[in-house]
C-alpha cells in the first residue's frame, strides 16, 4: 500500500464514526466498497493509461486536514459576480454548502438545488437510485477516495420539461490557513426535455495548500439540454481532481466547457456515455498556464447508440514550465452507425520549457462513421507578431493578443454573452500577470 | 523626411539589397518599380524593421532619427506605415480590438490620452465607409477569411485610421478589381498632405494614372538603377524591363 494513500485510509478508519455521523445515509452506504477497492488496487501509477500524465501519489502526499465536523465556521465566500448575468446563486465553502434564504423565483420553476443531506430527506429514492451509480461502473482510485471521504454534496434536479429562465451558479470558495482537503460531490439529474445551464466557479482566497476531489454524476433524459460551464480561478497552491460521469438518452445535448486559469494542478477526467440515438456532446476546454502549473484532461466519450455526435475542443496556452496534457478518446460501439465525432487539441507553447502532450484516440467498432481528430503543438506566429508591431503595438502586447486569441475560440462557444465577456476579461487579467492570490474580480480584495 | 544611404540587406544569408540610395521629402509620392525578385519588398520590410531581414551596411534616417536603431513598433509610432504585399490572417484578434490596441499604443507614444471606446468606434466607422468595408469585417479576426482584394482594402483602411506620415504601399493595387482600385487610390490620395510622403510599389500604369507620382525609380538587382518622373513609369509599361536589364548587364 502506497504511503500517500495509507494516510487517508488511516484517517478514515480512525474517524469513521464522526465522518459518517455528519453524512447522509446513502453516502455512508457506498464507503465500504470504495475502501475495498482502494485497498485492493491502491493508487494509480503513471503506467496506467489514464494516469500517464499526472502523478497522483505525489499530489496526495501532503498531510491535508479534513473538515470532519462539518463546521461552516466564519467562511467568507467569493461574491463572484458576473456583470450583467442574473443567476440563481448558491455558495459552497470548502465542501460545505451554505444555507440560503433566497427562494427560487417563479421563472425558475422546475429546478431544485439542495445538499445531499436535504436530498436524503426530500428525494430519498432518487438519491438511492442515482448516487454513486455512474461513478462506480468502472473503478477509479480518485472516485473511490472521494466516495470514501465525502460527507455531503449538491443535488441539482431539473424536472421533466422544466426550463429555468436563469442559469444556476455554484460558487465554490476554499478558505483555509492550514493544508485542507475538500471532497465535493455533484449529482445532477436533468429529466426528459428539461433544459438548464449551470455555472461552476472555483475560488480560493488563501495561500495554504488545498486538495479538492470532486465527483460529478450527470444524467440527461431524452431531449434534455444541459450546459455546464466551469471556471477555475484558484491559485498555484490548489490541486484539483474532477471526475465527471455523464450518461445521455436520445436526442439529449450536453455542453461541458472548462476554463482553467490558475490551479497548480488540475486534472479532469470525464466519461460520457451516449446511450440514446441522436444524443450530442460538446466538451471544450480553455487552458492558460504558467510557472509549474499542470493541467490534465483525460476524456472518454463512448458512442453506444447510432446517430450521435460528439466534439472535443481543447486549447491551451502554456508559458514558462507549465504542462498541459490532453488524452481524448472516442469509442464507437458496434452498431453505433452514423456516428460523427471530432477531436481537436491545439496547444501553444509560448516558452521553450512548456510541455504539451496530446493524444487523441479512436476505438471504432462500426463502419458507417465520420471520426476526425487533430492535434497541434505550436509556437506564436512570428509574422502575425510582426504585422501587429508594424501597426505600433508593442511586442509584449502583440504576444498577449495572440495568446488570448488562441483560447478565445473556446470561449466563443459559450452561449451566455455576459459570461463570455466576463471570461474574456478574466483571461485578459490572467495574461497580464495580475497576482494569483485573489480570484480576479471576486470583490473580496476590494479591487 | 527619409534618407536611405548605401543600404545593404540580406535574407537568410542571401544578399538582396546592394547599396540603395533614396531621398524622399515631405509632400512627395515616389513610385518604385522593378522586376519580380529585384528587392522591392525587401526594401519595404527593412524600412519597417522586419526581423527576418538583416541590414548589413548603410543608414536610414527618418525625420532626423536613426531609423534602423528603432524597434518595429517605434518606427510605426514615429509614423511609418506599410501596406503589406501579402497581409496575413490573425484569427481570433478582432479588427476592432486590433486597431484599438494600435491607436492607443501610438497615442501613448506621443503622450496622448487613450482614445475613448465610443470615439474609436466612430473613427472606424467613418474610415471603413470611406474604403467600402462592411461593418461585419470589424468583428472578424484581422484578415480572417478576407478575400485577397478585401485584405488590400483593409490595409488602406488601417492606413486611413492610423494616419501615418510616411506610407509604404507594397503592391496594394495587385489583386484589386477596377472599382476597388479606384476606391483605394482615391482613399490614398485623400490622405496626401504637404507633411506626408509615400513610397508606392506597383507594376501597373493604372496606379501611375491615379497617383500622379512625383518620382519613379527602378530597382534592379538590389540597386536603384533609374530615377525619373512618371514618364519613366509609362516607358516601362510600354517596353518592359528588358531594356534596363540589357543596359545593366
Ligand atoms: N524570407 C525569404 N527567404 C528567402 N528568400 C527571400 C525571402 N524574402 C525574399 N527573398 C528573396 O529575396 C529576393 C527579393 O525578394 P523581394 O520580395 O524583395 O522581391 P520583390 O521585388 O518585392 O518582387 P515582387 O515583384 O515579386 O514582389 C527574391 O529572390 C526572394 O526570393
Ligand atoms: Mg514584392
Amino acid at each position: 500500500m502506497n504511503a500517500a494513500l495509507q494516510q487517508y485510509i488511516d484517517l478514515y478508519e480512525a474517524h469513521q464514526a464522526i465522518l459518517c455521523h455528519a453524512a447522509p445515509q446513502v453516502l455512508n452506504e457506498a464507503r465500504a466498497k470504495a475502501l475495498q477497492e482502494l485497498k485492493a488496487h491502491g493508487l494509480p501509477t503513471s503506467r496506467q493509461e489514464r494516469y500517464k500524465y499526472t502523478d497522483v501519489a505525489a499530489l496526495l502526499e501532503p498531510d491535508y486536514g479534513l473538515n470532519l465536523q462539518r463546521l461552516a465556521g466564519k467562511q467568507q465566500v467569493a461574491a463572484c459576480a458576473v456583470p450583467g448575468l442574473k443567476a440563481l446563486t448558491r455558495y459552497v465553502a470548502g465542501d460545505v454548502m451554505l444555507p440560503t434564504s433566497s427562494q427560487v423565483p417563479s421563472t425558475c420553476e422546475g429546478i431544485e438545488v439542495m445538499s445531499l443531506h436535504e436530498a436524503q430527506q426530500v428525494y430519498p429514492d432518487l438519491l438511492q437510485q442515482h448516487y454513486n451509480r455512474l461513478a462506480s461502473e468502472q473503478p477509479d482510485a480518485l472516485t473511490a477516495l472521494n466516495t470514501l471521504l465525502v460527507q455531503d454534496g449538491l443535488f441539482i434536479y431539473v424536472k421533466r420539461n422544466a426550463s429555468p429562465a436563469l442559469p444556476l451558479q455554484i460558487v465554490n470558495t476554499a478558505q483555509t490557513n492550514t493544508p485542507a482537503m475538500h471532497n465535493r460531490r455533484l449529482l445532477i439529474l436533468c429529466e426528459a426535455h428539461a433544459s438548464a445551464t449551470i455555472l461552476l466557479c472555483d475560488h480560493c482566497t488563501t495561500r495554504s495548500q488545498t486538495l479538492t476531489t470532486e465527483v460529478s454524476e450527470i444524467s440527461l433524459g431524452e431531449g434534455a439540454q444541459l450546459s455546464i460551464y466551469s471556471v477555475e480561478e484558484t491559485n498555484s497552491q490548489c490541486s484539483r481532481y474532477h471526475n465527471i460521469y455523464a450518461t445521455q438518452q436520445a436526442e439529449s445535448r450536453l455542453n461541458l466547457c472548462d476554463v482553467t486559469l490558475r490551479a497548480g494542478t488540475s486534472r479532469t477526467m470525464a466519461n460520457v456515455s451516449l446511450k440514446g440515438e441522436g444524443a450530442q456532446t460538446f466538451m471544450a476546454g480553455a487552458i492558460v498556464a504558467s510557472e509549474a502549473q499542470h493541467i490534465d484532461n483525460n476524456l472518454l466519450i463512448a458512442h453506444h447508440a447510432p446517430a450521435c455526435q460528439s466534439e472535443m475542443l481543447y486549447k491551451s496556452v502554456l508559458n514558462q514550465e507549465s504542462t498541459a496534457a490532453f488524452a481524448g478518446k472516442v469509442y464507437v460501439a458496434p452498431g453505433a452507425q452514423q456516428t460523427i465525432s471530432q477531436q481537436t487539441s491545439a496547444n501553444l507553447c509560448v516558452s521553450p520549457n512548456a510541455h504539451a502532450y496530446t493524444q487523441p484516440m479512436l476505438e471504432i467498432y462500426a463502419d458507417d462513421v465520420k471520426c476526425n481528430h487533430g492535434a497541434t503543438v505550436g509556437k506564436l506566429d512570428e509574422s502575425a507578431l510582426f504585422y501587429m508591431r508594424q501597426r505600433g503595438i508593442s511586442e509584449a502586447e502583440a504576444r498577449l493578443l495572440l495568446q488570448h486569441a488562441f483560447v478565445s475560440e473556446v470561449i466563443s462557444h459559450i452561449d451566455i454573452p455576459a459570461l463570455r465577456d466576463r471570461l474574456t476579461s478574466l483571461i485578459d487579467m490572467r495574461f497580464r500577470g495580475d497576482d494569483d492570490v485573489h480570484c480576479a474580480g471576486c470583490g473580496l480584495c476590494g479591487k | 523626411m527619409l534618407t536611405i544611404s548605401n543600404l545593404h540587406a540580406s535574407v537568410e544569408g542571401k544578399p538582396i539589397l546592394q547599396g540603395v540610395n533614396l531621398e524622399i521629402h515631405a509632400g512627395e509620392v515616389h513610385v518604385l518599380m522593378g522586376p519580380n525578385g529585384s528587392g522591392k519588398s525587401t526594401l519595404s520590410n527593412v524600412l519597417v524593421g522586419n526581423p527576418k531581414y538583416d541590414v548589413t551596411a548603410g543608414t536610414v534616417t527618418f525625420r532626423g532619427k536613426d531609423l534602423l536603431s528603432l524597434s518595429p513598433e517605434d518606427r510605426a509610432r514615429e509614423g511609418i506605415f506599410m501596406s503589406f504585399q501579402q497581409p496575413i490572417e490573425i484569427p481570433g484578434v478582432s479588427m476592432t480590438n486590433f486597431l484599438k490596441a494600435a491607436i492607443n499604443a501610438q497615442r501613448a507614444y506621443r503622450g496622448q490620452e487613450p482614445m475613448k471606446a465610443a470615439e474609436i468606434i466612430k473613427l472606424l466607422r467613418e474610415k471603413r465607409q470611406a474604403v467600402g468595408l462592411d461593418a461585419h469585417f470589424m468583428s472578424r479576426g484581422v484578415n480572417e477569411g478576407f478575400s485577397g482584394g478585401e485584405r488590400k482594402r483593409n490595409e488602406i483602411f488601417q492606413m486611413a485610421v492610423l494616419e501615418p506620415l510616411f506610407a509604404i504601399l507594397d503592391e496594394t493595387d495587385s489583386g484589386l478589381d477596377v472599382d476597388a482600385l479606384r476606391v483605394v487610390a482615391e482613399g490614398f490620395n485623400k490622405l496626401r498632405t504637404k507633411d506626408t510622403a509615400a513610397l508606392v510599389i506597383t507594376h501597373y500604369q493604372r496606379m501611375l494614372d491615379y497617383l500622379k507620382p512625383d518620382f519613379v525609380h527602378v530597382l534592379f538587382n538590389g540597386r536603384i538603377v533609374r530615377s525619373g518622373t512618371a514618364e519613366l513609369g509609362y516607358e516601362i509599361e510600354d517596353k518592359g524591363f528588358d531594356f534596363i536589364k540589357a543596359e545593366e548587364s
